[in-house]
This record gives structure tokens, sequence and C-alpha cells, in this order.
């Protein structure tokens, strides 16, 4: 099967072989030098590898153009606010419902956010203009990485990837999609489902699934009224976003 | 292994931290005192609002919650009612944007969020903060604004009392609580939150019907 992007010609779309390859020797390595630590990333790489990311087959040149605008069609432009009903699904079937407030501007790659309970008290409240600001939060809402970890989310649900799209044509569940390059060496794939729906993933550079999320068919906004976003590992959360409303903004 | 970071750090398994204490109940505190106990004329003095908020056993309402933040282009806004019966129980329902109820009774607290399975519990919400403010609505009720331990109450003019927090922690996020009574005796008018001069909530009543 031929996996080269029509972008990018030569380039394999496949997940890296040869710095898998170079990660399992230095990480075998390791396991002799260095003991439980290295067996432990050893074990990590072994379970990394074993996840897939799927091949995807180039369209020719019209399909393909005609798939880029399809995926560039589901991300929001220019600048909104949404209003969200959050439920947090967590580790051990906890559950947490939530409001969520995002203005974000795809011009300037803005996002504010707002987290509050159903009754209105704002637990969290955080900027990101290229670099994270807490503006307010409550004990462990204070965490610097979970508002780095929020606005991550954000971007990755709402942001097109914004080093774009490396191929677009037919996944190998014969799904017509696009793959992104994203920053930190992520890819994203996109494709487009039969409801008219959408489902995205993100992978890190090992081809490994970090984050997975499924849309509804967009509203008459353009704006999809429900969004489940899933995050595996070790503490593993699914939210599940009710959209309450979509306001584009001047 | 790498995982979003999100994953590592998530505060929901605690999303209510002690901080909160007093907030959610206080608002609602605050919405039974008024409807229990506001009528004009007799709001002058805690005396007279005492004696009142004494015949009062039972009470319902309908309430809209405007949520203004400067983040927002215009107000997220609620709808719901309450009910509560003295001693100690209380439900407090949400109809939009998202159902969802809350049940107090006898100092236990549950909450169920609509979902795609129905009325689903909410784990989430140990709900200590009204746990924790439960055994205040009787004093409330009773119109003892000043044996609150979280507030500090002041009368102003015939319709409005005003909450201050004590402690300067509180103070970082809740600046005060403002009660209006409407010209209906009996009827509440509207209650604000300040969090800051320009993020604030604001409730206001109707169908509001006591039981003596």
């Amino acid at each position: 099967m031929r996996t080269t992007s029509l972008n990018q010609p030569g380039i394999t779309l496949r997940p890296r072989p040869s710095t898998v390859t170079l990660y399992y020797v230095i990480n075998l390595l390791n396991i002799i030098h260095n003991g439980f630590y290295a067996t432990l990333g050893f074990i990590v790489l072994l379970l990394s590898a074993c996840t897939h990311m799927p091949q995807i087959q180039p369209a020719d040149a019209d399909r393909q153009s005609r798939i880029e605008a399809c995926c560039q069609s589901h991300f929001l432009q220019g600048r909104w606010q949404l209003v969200h009903t959050i439920n947090a699904r967590l580790h051990g079937g906890r559950q947490a419902t939530l409001t969520g407030v995002i203005v974000l501007s795809t011009a300037d790659a803005s996002i504010h956010c707002v987290l509050m309970t159903l009754e209105g008290f704002v637990l969290f409240e955080a900027v990101d203009h290229g670099r994270v600001s807490v503006r307010r939060a409550f004990g462990p809402f204070g965490n610097d990485n979970f508002a780095k970890g929020v606005m991550d989310d954000i971007r990755f649900l709402f942001f097109e990837p914004e080093d774009g799209i490396v191929a677009a044509g037919k996944f190998e569940d014969n799904t017509d999609g696009c793959r992104y390059q994203a920053p930190q060496n992520r890819t994203v794939d996109l494709v487009e489902l039969a409801d008219g729906g959408w489902r995205m993933r993100q992978y890190d550079q090992f081809g490994y699934p970090l984050r997975t999320m499924t849309a509804d068919a967009a509203n008459h906004s353009g704006v999809s009224p429900r969004l489940i976003l899933e995050a595996g590992g070790r503490n593993a959360y699914r939210l599940s976003m009710t959209l309450v409303e979509a306001i584009q903004l001047q | 292994m790498r995982q979003p970071v999100f994953i590592n750090s998530c505060p929901l398994n605690n999303p209510f931290p002690s901080r909160l204490r007093g907030f959610a109940g206080c608002l609602l505190c605050s919405l039974l005192l008024i409807a229990a106990t506001f009528c004009p004329g007799w709001a002058d003095t805690w005396e007279s609002i005492r004696a009142a908020a004494g015949n009062v056993d039972a009470i319902s309402a309908d309430f809209v919650q405007e949520k203004h933040l400067p983040i927002l282009a215009r107000p997220l806004v609620s709808k719901g009612r309450l009910f509560y019966r003295r001693p100690d129980s209380l439900r407090w329902e949400y109809t939009s944007p998202v159902k969802s109820v809350l049940l107090m009774h006898d100092g236990d607290a549950r909450r169920f969020v609509q979902s795609d399975q129905g009325l689903v519990e909410d784990a989430s919400v140990r709900l200590q903060a009204m746990q924790f403010v439960m055994p205040e609505i009787s004093g409330w009720l009773g119109g003892r604004f000043q044996d609150n331990p979280l507030f500090d109450a002041s009368l102003h003019g015939t319709n409005k009392i005003l909450l201050v927090p004590k402690d300067a922690g509180m103070a970082r996020f809740i600046q005060r609580i403002e009660l209006f009574m409407s010209d209906r005796p009996g009827v509440i008018e509207k209650v604000m939150i300040f969090e800051s001069e320009d993020a604030f909530t604001r409730m206001v009543f109707s169908n509001t019907v006591a039981k003596a």
C-alpha cells in the first residue's frame, strides 16, 4: 500500500518506525544498565508499540482538495463564545457536572476559559494568549498543570492544528479524512462519520493515542451540539460536553 | 507513557474544596430566608424579621438565575424551582439549561443531573457545602442573621439585607450578598451574589408560596 502524502512526496506517513526502533534499542540498553526504571520504560514502549496509528491512503488531487475543504469546515473560524454543560466521568466511575464557558479566537489563537458549578460559582478561570495565565482558581484547580491540560483539551477540540494537513484520503477503516501535523510532534487524524458527525484522534510522536473526540453533526450555526472527549492512561477521563449556546462575536 | 497533563492533575476528583463551603448553601439559605421572612414594613429590625419568620413552615418558589461575567457576551440564564420544609428538607431543582435536582434531608445531600442515562447521581458532589450550611437554614428561617458564622449582616432601608463575609479567605470569592424583598408581603424579589463588581449572580423569584 502506498502511504506517501501528495503534499510531501517520499515521506512515509507510518508512525516513524526508525524512531521507535531507536527508542527500543535505547530502552533495551537501559534495561541492562539501569534496572527497574528502564524496565518500566521498556514496558511503556511495548505498550505504545502495540497501539496502531492507522495508515492513510492519499486521494487523488481533486478528491484530496475536497476532503481537505471538508476537514477544515469542521473547525470554527473567528471569535466565538461557547457555553457547555460538561459531564466528566473520571477513573473509577465517578462523575462531576460543571458549566464551561470558552471564548476563543482563531485570529490570534487565544482562549479564555471559565469553569463553574451548575449554581454558577466560578471554580476556575484562565486565559491563554500564547502563555497560560490563571486568573481565578480554587484549591487544586490552581494547579498549573491543570490549567495547561484544560487549554490543551480546548485547543485540541476547537482549533485546527496549526502545522496543517499532511495528507487527505482514506483511512484503513475506509473513512475519508485528513491527517494533521500538530505541535510537539503530535499527529491528529480527523474523519467525517456517516451521520455527519466527526471523529478526531490525537497521537503522540510514537503513534500512541492521547485524546479522541467524537462530535455530533454541526447545528445551523456550524457548531456541534454535543462533543465527547476521551483521554486514556492511568487516570483516564471522559468529558461529555452538551452545547448550551454558541455566539459568534465581533 | 505520555498523557495529557490534565490526566495527572485532574482536580475533579475533589471539585469542591473546603473554600467552597457556604457558597451554595448561603445562596440557598439567602433565597429561603427571604422567601420566608420578608414583608414590606416589617423588615426594619432583626426582631421583627425573627418574629415573622417564625410563622413559616414551608416554601416553594420559581426562580430565574442570571450569571454575569466579564467573559460573557450575555448572561447565562438558568431556571428552576425550589421547595423547602422545616426543619431541613430542601429540593433545589434546575429545569434549564440542564436538568438537575439537589435533594437535602436530615443532613444528607444528593444531586442528580440529567444525562444520556436519565437522571444520574453526581457522585463528585460530596456537598460538604450543603451539609455544612444545612444546619444554618433553620437559623436563617428563624431570622437569626446575626448568628451566622460566615457573614456579617446589616439592614439597609426597608427592603435590603447586606451580608459581608467575616473571613478574608471567603471574601476573595464572595464579596457580598444583597437580599431584596418585593413590595408584596412575603414575596421575594431578588438575591445578588457578588464575586466581584462585574462578576455576580442575580436570582429573581416568582410564584412564591409560603405556608405557615
